[in-house]
């Protein structure tokens, strides 16, 4: 897994490339955490280069947007892929969670809402 | 069923990739068409860390896990443990419609096995927990 983040002025658009599952989602979970606890509030998480999510990936998105619930922050996604797109649908994250054909759109969408 | 490969390692995550790797050659042995060995990755690591998390409370034990194949009409996966007794079959569904504050944690991994395999089979005999999952060689994938 790789995890990478920028900074775009008041928002921070995180991107996750390889595969979250059991043994790397605590890494992506507990980097998330650091960003949330040094005060980031508005995440756009890029999907564009995961090729595999489990549910282990996730709870690990569920229990980021839950800790971000309680400090009013948002996440939104962009750019997934068949096979995330799928686990997404069967989970029903596909309605719990906003999400957007490309980065630019989310930001929009982000800086719209606030 | 002829029996393509059989894999026992200590139920530990640092064993998930070479269980998940066992079952993936197998299934594409046994005539799985290839689209679908993602479906097949994706409930074994459910069924597999559910076992390593919670089945051995603490002690040490092993997974076993057999791949057969009739090459007509079914693929299965058998995975059988010696920990305490556990019937996913019998967990019900997640919520899946709820509000972030409604959505629990946990439950979604089960949820996945029983959607992705075409039947999902449970028996306990003696102190052996196995799961069996029914891969059909021709119907799709998600119900």
């Amino acid at each position: 897994m790789k995890f990478d983040t920028k900074k775009d002025k008041d928002l921070t658009v995180v991107s996750i490339a390889g595969r979250m599952d059991a043994v790397t989602t605590p890494e992506a979970e507990d980097r998330l955490a650091g960003l949330i606890d040094a005060g980031e509030r508005s995440f756009v998480v890029d999907l564009q280069q995961l090729d595999y999510i489990s549910s282990a990936g996730l709870r690990g998105i569920l229990a980021t947007a839950k800790k971000l619930k309680a400090e009013r922050g948002d996440i939104v996604f962009a750019n997934l892929q068949g096979h995330v797109n799928e686990v997404f649908k069967i989970s029903g994250f596909q309605s719990l969670f906003k999400i957007f054909d490309s980065v630019d759109a989310a930001v929009n969408e982000l800086r719209r809402t606030e | 069923m002829k029996t393509i490969s059989t894999t026992v390692l200590p139920a530990k995550l640092e064993y998930l990739s070479a269980f998940i790797e066992a079952v993936t050659k197998a299934a594409i042995h046994g005539g799985v068409d290839r689209k679908r060995l993602f479906y097949i990755e994706l409930a074994m690591e459910e069924v597999l860390t559910n076992i390593m998390y919670y089945a051995y409370e603490g002690t040490e034990g092993d997974i076993g896990v057999v791949c057969r194949s009739d090459s007509r009409q079914w693929f299965t996966i058998e995975i059988t443990d010696r920990g305490k007794a556990f019937d996913m079959t019998a967990v019900p569904s997640p919520n899946l419609t709820g509000t972030l504050s409604e959505r629990k944690i946990g439950g979604l991994g089960i949820h996945f096995v029983k959607t992705l395999a075409n039947e999902v089979l449970y028996r306990r005999e003696g102190d052996r927990n196995i799961l069996e999952l029914k891969i059909s060689l021709h119907s799709p994938a998600v119900r």
